[in-house]
């Protein structure tokens, strides 16, 4: 490496590492007021060198537990996510499969609706919904914050472009061998498509964990209210405590990190393979 | 195991391209038949017609006098290699092999057993958990016969199986590709461009062009009897050479070949005469081995005048390109090659002197079709040289 390359990379690390500090300061902040007494959070809060507690406490946490029915939010978000990513992943990959590999009068019209279904935003259709879960009744269900996300768009189409680099001749080989077409798609396309498998699971866990909009309108009682609305109403719940919002925050965001590390490796590819942003 | 018929086979693809017209075709129980041609001539369609990946536009296909054009893939209990293996990535060769018994649910005691027997066949014993991505060329291309062979299958069918090989890995294979189907006896077709592969390995050999069968028969039959230019020029490294020339009729069995702007005198057997006769006075082709070019006279051949455009020596043979004096290139249509064994200290620009044996000469009409009848489409008997 020449002295010029050598000082070009080191001007580029330099940024990396400011652009990662800048993003992971917030975190941390969050982090350390989750431990601190209410009374030092702001008072510290733009104080680098008061990073760390100088007393270390779970009061925080505590506090969460004894003021919201966390668990219960907690319990409504990863149930909700869940449902809503595992149907997702067979609904999205199979619709894409039909449209990647299937013959059938009027496929090319429909893929062509789906991709523009996914410039619509969910705000843009929000009240029309509304109006619809209200007919059938499912307002304040579990049903109304899962079955409306199941079936998506951009995850149709991820799933389509990565089938259709998938080479075709697997699937050929499988039904000479005598494997049908469900046999084909779950023994060989699936296990072939894990990365993207993980990119839209991991991207449409993170749009559910997150939603905020959707619950608020068509939730009304706690047994069914997920964390973010969980959050929301715990910021207008007085007293306002810093300390107990930042550890709310942390145990919110928590499980989204732990799982974003589980599949890291696929994700990475996937978005790799499916030209996704991440 | 099962005899293959292949009915008036038409295949159209929904965007008009018609990939095989009116293909008919006989392949015995047991018999290693090869298809071969240019890319893009249907000879892959053809194979996954058979194996039931395609379905037919028009025509039959018996498998064991059995009609199957609306039998599946399974049905018709074909098995194929694909050009590039179509091994499954996330499973063991074990797995890989075991596939399409699994597929036909038939008990695990048994599918052991039969496995283990392929892995011995083929030597893959060592590498069973593996998985395709830890393999070698080679290693794969075995594994994806072990698949194809587990069940025991009616037809055998190859696409280009060799085509991702290096050269010396090719020929190896492909003896064992002939040694294997020796010794199962399955039904085979086998799909190649490389008509070097289509002669050795082929009981018979099918030539297709543009969707259209040339010519089926034994590697010789092609060789010595080629019922039309297109065969005569695939057939053959490197082909015949087809050259623009003119019979005159002389009169007593006498005729005048025309060609390259020389005149040689050939007298013909009655037979031979009496069947161009039709054709004198016409532009007609003259076909020419490269190997049928020799530079020591013999008894009875005729002299060729040349000029060597292009000298290629490949260690245990020389080609040479050459042109006729005075003739432009255009008017042969492709250049004339000769084959000589060993090397020869020829250089670009040189003239030389070829002499060819009457007997080594093909005739083709104007639309390419061998003049001569099946009896007498090989090298013309030609009695001798007159001058």
């Amino acid at each position: 490496m020449s002295g010029k390359q050598r000082i070009a990379a080191s001007a580029v690390y330099l940024l990396l590492v400011a652009l990662a500090f800048a993003f992971l300061v917030p975190v941390a902040m969050m982090l350390s007021g989750s431990f601190k007494p209410d009374d030092q959070v702001l008072v510290q809060a733009g104080r680098l060198s008061r990073l760390f507690a100088a007393e270390f406490s779970w009061f925080n946490y505590r506090d969460v537990f004894a003021r919201v029915p966390f668990a219960r939010y907690l319990f409504n978000s990863a149930f909700i996510s869940l449902c809503v990513v595992a149907g997702g992943l067979l609904v999205n990959s199979l619709a894409a499969y039909a449209f990647a590999r299937l013959h059938w009068p009027g496929r090319d019209r429909l893929l062509l609706l789906v991709v523009a279904l996914m410039i619509i935003p969910l705000e843009a259709i929000a009240v029309p919904l509304f109006y619809e879960v209200t007919l059938l009744g499912w307002r304040d269900t579990y049903w109304v914050q899962i079955i409306p996300f199941v079936a998506n768009a951009f995850s149709i189409y991820l799933f389509y472009t990565f089938f259709l680099g998938l080479p075709r001749e697997l699937e050929e080989a499988a039904r000479i061998d005598g494997a049908g077409p469900w046999r084909i798609f779950f023994r060989i396309v699936a296990p072939n498509a894990k990365p993207v498998f993980a990119t839209v699971a991991i991207l449409s866990f993170l749009t559910q964990w997150s939603a905020l909009l959707w619950p608020l309108m068509v939730t009304h009682s706690e047994t069914v209210r997920p964390l973010p609305l969980g959050m929301a109403t715990f910021y207008s719940l007085p007293p306002l405590q810093w300390g107990d919002i930042f550890a709310f925050g942390v145990m919110m965001v928590t499980p989204v990190l732990l799982i974003f590390v589980l599949f890291q490796r696929w994700f990475v590819q996937g978005v790799a393979t499916t030209g996704v942003k991440g | 195991m099962a005899g293959v018929e292949l009915k008036s086979i038409s295949k159209c693809f929904e965007n008009g391209t018609q990939a095989l017209k009116d293909f008919g075709a006989v392949i015995e129980d047991g018999e290693l038949v090869v298809l071969v041609g240019a890319s893009g001539c249907g000879k892959s369609t053809l194979l996954r017609l058979l194996a039931g990946l395609e379905n037919v536009s028009e025509g039959e296909i018996l498998i064991d006098g059995r009609n199957v054009n609306r039998d599946t893939p399974q049905q018709r209990n074909v098995a194929m290699v694909f050009q590039n293996y179509a091994l499954y990535p996330h499973m063991t060769v074990r797995d890989n092999i075991a596939f399409p018994l699994r597929m036909s649910r038939i008990p695990k005691q048994r599918i052991t057993t039969r496995v283990g027997e392929i892995a011995d066949i083929l030597q893959l014993s060592e590498l069973m958990e593996r998985r395709p991505a830890q393999l070698s060329g080679g290693q794969r291309q075995r594994v994806a016969m072990g698949r194809a062979l587990v069940r025991d299958p009616s037809v055998f069918l190859l696409d280009e199986p060799l085509s991702n090989l290096d050269a010396s890995l090719r020929a190896q294979i492909r003896a064992e590709i002939s040694r294997i189907q020796k010794r199962l006896g399955t039904t085979t077709l086998y799909v190649t461009h490389d008509q070097t592969e289509a002669m050795t390995l082929g009981d018979r050999v099918v030539v297709l062009d543009y969707g259209e069968l040339q010519q089926i028969g034994t590697p010789e039959e092609l060789y010595q009897h080629p019922q039309n230019s297109f065969v005569a020029r695939f057939i053959g490294s490197p082909g015949m050479n087809i050259l623009p020339c003119e019979l005159i009729d002389s009169g007593d069995g006498e005729v005048i070949l025309h060609l390259g702007g020389q005149q040689i005198s050939l007298l013909l057997e009655g037979r031979v005469y009496q069947e161009l006769v039709p054709y004198f006075g016409q532009k007609l082709y003259t076909g020419i081995r490269p190997e049928a070019l020799s530079c020591a006279p013999t008894h009875g051949s005729f002299a060729l005048n040349t000029k060597v455009e292009a000298v290629e020596f490949l260690g245990y043979e020389t080609l040479l390109y050459l042109s006729f004096p005075g003739v432009a290139q255009l008017r042969l249509e492709q250049p004339i090659i000769a084959r000589l064994s060993g090397q020869h200290y020829k250089r670009n620009g040189d003239m030389a002197v070829f002499y060819v044996e009457p007997d080594a000469l093909y005739f083709f009409d104007q639309a390419g079709r061998n003049i001569l009848s099946a009896g007498n489409s090989g090298p013309a008997p030609v009695v001798g040289v007159l001058s």
